[in-house]
């Protein structure tokens, strides 16, 4: 435990780290340790397994802002300790912390399996920070399995709900594909390489894609591609995302909006500024026609959505692919944008998702209608979720607005006007439904028979500070964006 | 870094609206805070310098990223002056004619003076980011208090319109705004475009943008700013949101929060892209008349009062834009001119069509009417405003209408009809419309107010003083404008000519 | 593109040649069966094939079996393990801590499977 504790804290020097000194196995300790704890522990420990998970976040999390500096790589080079694994590692942690946060008051979640459900999510940080750091496409294609396989337990297990059921299933079968892809294309860009280390790789490839290995390059580069465009939910892969958002327990669908997507761009940065870089024109393309139809297909379908977490599910989708255009604008200013408006999207869509969690009992459910009159039951939740709401549709003074911002800055400076104008067309799409439960909490009176709201004060002010980091992020983002440059300074 | 009153000016609503998260006499901190206001706008005005140019300037650095800097800053010159003390005054009169039993009240005043805020911020940015931020401020509160405290049938259909059809026009204002960065920085080929104004003008002016580019950029601003301000064709929502709207909330909109588009147009579009301009100057034209004559002419159909002050205030804007397509000085003075007498007034107007609605329970022309015999202070206030409105001499909308037709009579133009340049027609057009205007408002005020009886009964009861003051003071910053209009033409004339440094007027 | 892929592709035509065939061919030579419902029917040894569609069926077998699979596994990985252990140890034993640290996660799988009675097959 103790030396877990002091994990990355020794690696800010020198060039090769200490296996035993990454924070994944730490935190995978950690999570093994409440697992049976869980089980076999006390039942004063039983009963408050979530509160600890939480704390114990916290503290790793604490530790990761305060303590790490990049610097090395481990396991001669199949792990990374760079800025990039760095910065998306924190945002795992956060997203595991709010959703562990979450876990202690959220009623629905299943009660059988609380250690699980609680235990779980460490398991899937654990996963996500590998595919962070990966240096090879075999740490690669294993962290993401890990990782699926563990939001398929976390999406279906409220076994007595349907659709929990359904979004397991639909999780499952989609994975199982995306997969597929993935092993596939990492087969015929091995084929054509004759390796699987991202550093070799880089090197090989453009010569590889030039020669008469071309069209099989291409079609490994394609199946990655598509991989990873499944694990961000872009459009057309998006399929599986609002069924499962919607089925999954409210905690869960807020990890998995905000970290499993982090995770998915990870990858995605970490391939096209790693193995690809040398293709990255070639990719830049169909990145931005992948932009262009994950806002279309987002808010779209978004518009008539009445059920909020679907509608998360859908808005996802949209942001996905306003953090597209990002990366397809393929330049270091675009990179940096991505990371804020992943750090934005992720507080935002946690204040909202999060006083759901909080709330989804008492208000008798997730539907739009449920938030009838919100603002006269609870004027406070009201407003802090119409804060949240208003940074997801990217209206200032809040952090969405400067994300927007950034990416749409990124992107017309690489020439893609034309996605601006996409993204303006989804922008004013998203304005409806993001009001539309605002209409639903200000305009409608609560139904008369409306038990009172009781929320406990940890969890307001949980999501309170996340309001307030929206609202910081958005109008005092220099040290922010002053760290992401630094930390991104050698990609 | 020392104490400006620009502080004081968007401070005291922002902190206002901290204050009413919690319980405290919610009127008589909006009072405070909007009274606050008034006083940074005379502070600022006494600080005005002679020759009109920038002044209270103060940047902060905020943000280096992709590629654009934007700094945090602060200013006023004469030609923004006059925007900043209506915008104060409008908040002011729009808190004091909010009823003392407003439902919610301390969610209603917030939602004030967060427009309020906007509206100032962005008349004092001299950041092209900030400019477009603390307008966007506006958009939630607007949304909110059409949404919960309008009145009428379509009252969410409107609200959800009109919040769209602004964020729309945000949208494609932000295209513009990012078109115009990257435009400059691909003609001037620095690695790093700063977002502040004079920045941009300089830069502008040494690099000039092709004429292509220029073009499509302005085009893009053009819609933007024009889609925020109800040019005709992208007008339709504002009638209706306007009726809709409480009357406080269609007082700082309609009277202030409007005029941004139009301020944005000139401060930027103009000043940054002059051949852009010139391109659309006979587009321009068209869509203005439109506003005039076509909108004035609906104005005239329109039943009820509410939706014919709505339709008026949208068909003003044309004079206005007609400023602008001339770009003269003389043309854009009279733009400052009549857009403090227009905001002033409509605000007025507003706030009595409210107290109507609230005495009588209707605001349908065919029901109402002899309501001066009653409520002798609604027929006065009316009556002045209306005929203000109309462009009576002695009032402050007249010098602007006045100076916006003799600037933009023989201003350049692209083609001429006949014998004369084609902004000519223009004014001819429009002068015709002030005859629209006299025929719609006067009727009003002669049904409404002076005729017979109307079908409803009116409530006596006595206007509350709050309400009287508002209005009275409206009243007298247009008489005080209207009968020495030389203080305000000359600040905005200088600070216009210091901002284009003489360059095409 | 190089010819060490054309026995590849020729694999891959095949592959979709044998089922497609056996389709046209049964379509194209095939009688028309003439069918009823009593000859749709399963034959189940005289049976009535009748219930509902989703039985529903204990997991336990395969927990059972998953298990296995899992140590199966791990054996598999020890057998390389062990092969090279002698070379790399003589160099550093973070072979051994690395080995102790999967079969440690191995271990408290189990330990969590058996509280959760994943062992228990009267249940």
């Amino acid at each position: 435990m103790i030396v877990g504790l002091s994990c990355g804290m020794l690696a800010s020097s020198g060039c090769t780290m200490p296996w035993w000194q990454i924070p994944e196995l730490c935190w995978l300790l950690l999570g093994t340790v409440l697992l049976l704890g869980g089980c076999w522990g006390p039942e004063t420990l039983r009963s408050r397994v979530a509160g600890v998970s939480a704390a114990l976040f916290g503290l790793m999390l604490v530790l990761a802002l305060f303590f790490w500096a990049p610097g090395g790589e481990a396991f001669g080079g199949f792990y990374r300790w760079d800025g990039l694994s760095i910065l998306f590692k924190r945002l795992f942690l956060f997203g595991g912390f709010i959703a562990s946060w979450m876990m202690l008051r959220s009623p629905d979640g299943p009660v059988a399996h609380r250690v699980e459900y609680v235990a779980l999510p460490w398991f899937a940080v654990v996963a996500m920070g590998l595919m962070a750091s990966a240096g090879d496409f075999a740490v690669l294609f294993v962290s993401l399995e890990t990782l699926t396989i563990t939001s398929y337990i976390l999406v279906s297990m409220e076994r007595d709900r349907g659709t929990s059921l359904e979004a397991g299933v639909k999780y499952l079968v989609m994975g199982g594909l995306s997969a597929a892809f993935l092993v596939y294309g990492i087969a015929l860009l091995y084929g054509s390489c004759g390796t699987l280390r991202f550093d070799e790789m880089a090197g090989r490839l453009p010569g590889a894609l030039a020669g008469d290995m071309g069209p099989v390059v291409r079609a490994g580069l394609l199946c990655v591609m598509v991989a990873v465009g499944f694990k961000v939910a872009a459009a057309p892969f998006q399929w599986w995302a609002p069924d499962v958002y919607q089925g999954a327990p409210v905690p869960i669908t807020g990890f998995l909006a905000v970290a499993s997507k982090a995770a998915g761009f990870a990858v995605l940065l970490r391939l096209l500024w790693g193995p690809f870089g040398g293709v990255r024109d070639t990719l830049a393309p169909m990145v931005a026609w992948l932009a262009a139809a994950s806002i279309l297909v987002g808010n779209l379908g978004a518009l008539s959505q009445r059920n909020l977490k679907r509608l998360m599910g859908y808005s996802g989708i949209g942001h996905a692919g306003y953090l597209l255009m990002g990366v397809a604008a393929g330049s270091a200013a675009g990179v940096e944008a991505v990371v804020y408006y992943l750090a934005g999207y992720a507080v935002a869509a946690l204040v909202v998702l999060g006083l759901l969690g909080g709330l989804v009992d008492r208000l008798g459910g997730a539907e739009m209608r449920h938030l009838n009159g919100l603002a006269k039951r609870e004027p406070g939740l009201a407003w802090l979720m119409l804060v949240g709401l208003a940074s997801l549709a990217g209206l200032p003074p809040l952090a969405g607005f400067l994300g927007k911002w950034m990416v749409f800055a990124a992107a017309f400076q690489a020439g893609l006007a034309w996605l601006v104008i996409v993204a303006g067309v989804g922008v004013v799409a998203s304005l409806y439904y993001y009001l539309a439960p605002v209409r639903n909490m200000f305009f409608e009176s609560p139904p008369p028979d409306a038990p009172p709201l009781e929320l406990d004060l940890p969890f307001r002010t949980c999501v309170s500070i996340l309001m307030g980091l929206a609202i910081i992020l958005g109008i005092a983002p220099g040290p922010f964006m002053a760290t992401i440059g630094r930390l991104l300074a050698g990609l | 870094m020392s104490i400006s009153p620009l502080f004081v000016i968007i401070g005291a609503p922002l902190l206002g609206v901290l204050a009413l998260l919690f319980r405290v006499p919610a009127r008589l901190v909006a009072l405070g805070s909007t009274g606050l206001m008034c006083v940074g706008a005379l502070w600022a005005a006494a600080g005005l310098p002679a020759d009109g140019g920038m002044y209270y300037r103060q940047g902060f650095d905020w943000l280096d990223a992709a590629g654009i800097r934007v700094t945090l800053g602060l200013g006023v010159d004469g030609f923004s002056l006059p925007f900043v003390m209506l915008t104060c005054v409008v908040a002011l009169a729009a808190v004091m004619v909010t009823p003392r039993n407003m439902p919610r009240a301390a969610e209603f005043y917030a939602c004030l003076l967060l427009i309020a805020a906007g509206a100032a911020g962005s008349f004092l940015a001299t950041d092209l980011f900030f400019l477009y931020v603390f307008h966007e401020l506006a958009l939630v509160p607007t949304f909110l208090g059409i949404g919960i405290w309008g009145d009428g049938p379509r009252r969410v259909f409107v609200t959800f319109q009109t919040v769209i059809y602004l964020a729309a026009g945000s949208i494609v204002l932000l295209a513009g705004i990012l078109g115009l960065l990257w435009v400059l920085r691909n003609a001037s080929g620095s690695a790093m475009v700063s977002t502040d104004l004079a920045a941009l003008r300089d830069l502008a002016a040494s690099h000039a943008p092709g004429a292509g580019a220029q073009r499509w950029v302005f085009g893009f601003l053009l819609a933007g700013f024009g889609i925020l301000v109800g040019l005709f064709p992208f007008h339709t929502w504002a009638p209706r949101a306007y009726a809709v709207a409480p009357a406080p909330v269609a007082m700082l909109h309609a009277g202030v929060l409007k005029k941004f588009g139009v301020y944005g147009l000139i401060r930027v579009g103009l000043a940054v892209l002059p051949e852009g301009a010139d391109a659309w100057r006979g587009w321009l034209l068209v869509m203005l008349l439109g506003n005039i004559l076509v909108i004035g002419w609906a104005t005239i159909g329109q039943k009820q009062l509410n939706d014919m002050l709505g339709y008026s205030s949208v068909m003003h804007m044309g004079y206005l834009f007609l400023g602008v397509a001339a770009g003269t000085n003389l043309g854009l003075t009279g733009v400052v001119l009549l857009s403090v007498g227009h905001g002033l007034s409509i605000a007025g107007l507003f706030a009595v069509s409210g107290m109507v609605l609230e005495r009588s329970g209707t605001l349908s022309m065919g029901q109402l009417g002899g309501i001066a015999s009653r409520l002798p202070t609604l027929g006065f206030a009316f009556a002045v405003l209306g005929l203000a409105s109309v462009g009576l001499p002695g009032l402050a909308n007249f010098a602007g209408e006045v100076s916006i037709l003799f600037g933009s009579w023989g201003a350049r133009s692209h083609w001429a009809w006949g014998p004369m340049p084609a902004l000519s027609w223009g004014v001819v057009a429009a002068a015709f419309g002030l005859i629209l205007s006299a025929v719609y408002m006067l009727r009003a005020t002669q049904t409404v107010f002076f005729g017979a009886g109307g079908s409803v009964e009116v409530e006596v009861r006595p206007i509350p003083v709050a309400w009287r003051v508002a209005v009275f003071l409206l009243i007298g910053c247009l008489l005080a404008a209207g009968l020495a209009p030389a203080g305000l033409s000359a600040a905005a004339s200088s600070g216009l000519a210091e901002w284009f440094g003489g360059v095409g007027l | 593109m190089s010819n060490e892929f054309v026995p590849f592709l020729i694999q891959m035509v095949f592959a979709a040649a044998v089922p497609l065939g056996a389709f046209a061919v049964a379509l194209l030579l095939g009688q028309r069966a003439r069918t009823s419902a009593a000859k749709d029917t399963p034959y189940e040894c005289g049976m009535e094939p009748r219930g509902t569609s989703s039985p529903r069926f204990s997991v336990k077998f395969y927990l059972v079996a998953m298990l296995f699979i899992i140590f199966d596994i791990e054996v598999v990985f020890f057998y390389p393990w062990a092969v090279a252990f002698r070379d790399a140890a003589g160099q550093s034993w973070t072979i051994f801590w690395a080995m102790l640290f999967f079969t440690g996660l191995v271990v408290a799988g189990l330990a969590y499977e058996w509280k959760k009675g994943g062992l228990d097959w009267s249940r």
